[in-house]
């Protein structure tokens, strides 16, 4: 089989026509398909309407959520932390004083980090505060005190006498009986 | 505004009518191109019109995206070829050949429609085995007013690596027939 001859077969089985309807079939495919374009046009503008009111609704519904949070937090009252104190820190004899037992509701959970302080600094403290309260400690005395700790802050503190030790003198040994090899 | 949208939407509609009959022309120039290449795919008539139709309401679809309006033809050949491929190879519908005693309607058939028939059976067959590169070329240059140039145009190929594909192309199935 020759190039022209198999050529000339290919062409011969391509050289088929389409029906008779074909064209008519096509156009009146088109017309339907040109009378579609508006709607799909709507239908697009439709989604993006849609799309768009979704995204300010979101962003509406997101910053009204955010103010919100903000104003919680700022009202929110601050929880009534209670310092727990082991029954060795005893060191106040007042029952009122006494630690009191904190049930696991009454614990504060946030999420800021936790300041633990010495119980028995906290009791001192709380001591103290309570006897200023019932005025069991003179202010005055206590304001004495300040004024007597600053006035020993600011005194002079006299230098130490400078130590008044005598040098010592250390004789040389004598060569000459070293050099002979008798015993010194 | 109103004034501005109004002009706005003239000017589309101008637009769109303006595509609508350049549309016309080149459906009335290539539709038969399109059956032609669906055709040498599938060897199935209504097969064909269909697989051209589909690729002509696609090319109308997106007509306006065109850039280059001169290339239209060597788009509209990828459509169809790739859309009758892939009817192929979907397998929608069970492709009967057009050649098969039913649709010749009852005629009586002789000896020699007989051998011509087995003989375009085994041609189409050696044809279909060809790699898809070598198989487009033989097609496209099977459609008869198609030279070389013709059809490095449609598959925007150099003549040259069209005429060696060709080549190749005829090389390969001259062994496979003979």
């Amino acid at each position: 089989m020759n190039d022209e001859r198999l050529k000339r077969e290919i062409e011969e089985s391509l050289a088929v026509e389409p029906s008779a309807q074909f064209m008519a079939r096509v156009r009146r495919h088109l017309e339907n398909e040109s009378s579609r374009p508006s709607k799909q046009v709507s239908w697009t503008a439709m989604a993006a309407g849609f799309a768009a009111a979704a995204i300010v609704g979101g962003i509406v519904l997101f910053e009204s959520f955010m103010t919100a949070q903000t104003t919680r937090i700022v009202h929110e009252p601050r929880p009534n932390v209670e310092i727990l104190l082991p029954p060795s820190a005893n060191t106040h004899p007042s029952p009122a004083m006494a630690p009191k037992a904190v049930s696991s509701q009454t614990r504060f959970h946030s999420s800021e980090p936790e300041v633990v302080i010495d119980p028995r600094e906290a009791a001192a403290f709380q001591s103290f505060m309570e006897d200023m309260r019932e005025q069991k400690i003179d202010a005055a005395s206590l304001e004495n005190l300040f004024q007597a700790a600053e006035s020993v802050e600011a005194a002079e503190i006299a230098p130490l006498p400078i130590a008044g030790l005598e040098p010592i003198d250390i004789k040389p040994l004598n060569p000459a009986v070293t050099e002979r090899g008798e015993s010194l | 505004m109103s004034e501005y949208s109004g002009s706005l939407a003239e000017t589309s509609l101008s637009l769109t009518r303006h595509l609508d009959q350049e549309f016309e022309g080149r459906v009335a120039e290539c539709s038969r191109l399109a059956f032609r290449i669906a055709y040498g795919v599938l060897r199935h008539r209504e097969d064909a019109e269909d697989v051209a139709q589909e690729t002509l309401t696609k090319a109308y679809r997106n007509f306006a995206k065109l850039r280059d309006h001169n290339r239209f033809r060597a788009w509209l050949v990828r459509i169809a070829w790739r859309l009758a491929l892939d009817l192929k190879r979907a397998g929608q519908r069970r492709t009967r050949r057009e050649t098969s005693p039913d649709v010749m309607g009852g005629h009586q058939i002789s000896t020699d429609d007989l051998v011509s028939q087995e003989r375009s059976t085994r041609l189409w067959r050696a044809i279909d085995s060809l790699p898809e590169k070598l198989r487009i070329v033989t097609v496209l240059a099977g459609i008869e007013e198609h030279d070389i140039r013709e059809v490095a145009l449609l598959l925007d190929l150099p003549e040259g690596t069209v005429k060696s594909r060709l080549f190749l192309a005829r090389q390969r199935l001259k062994d496979l027939l003979q």
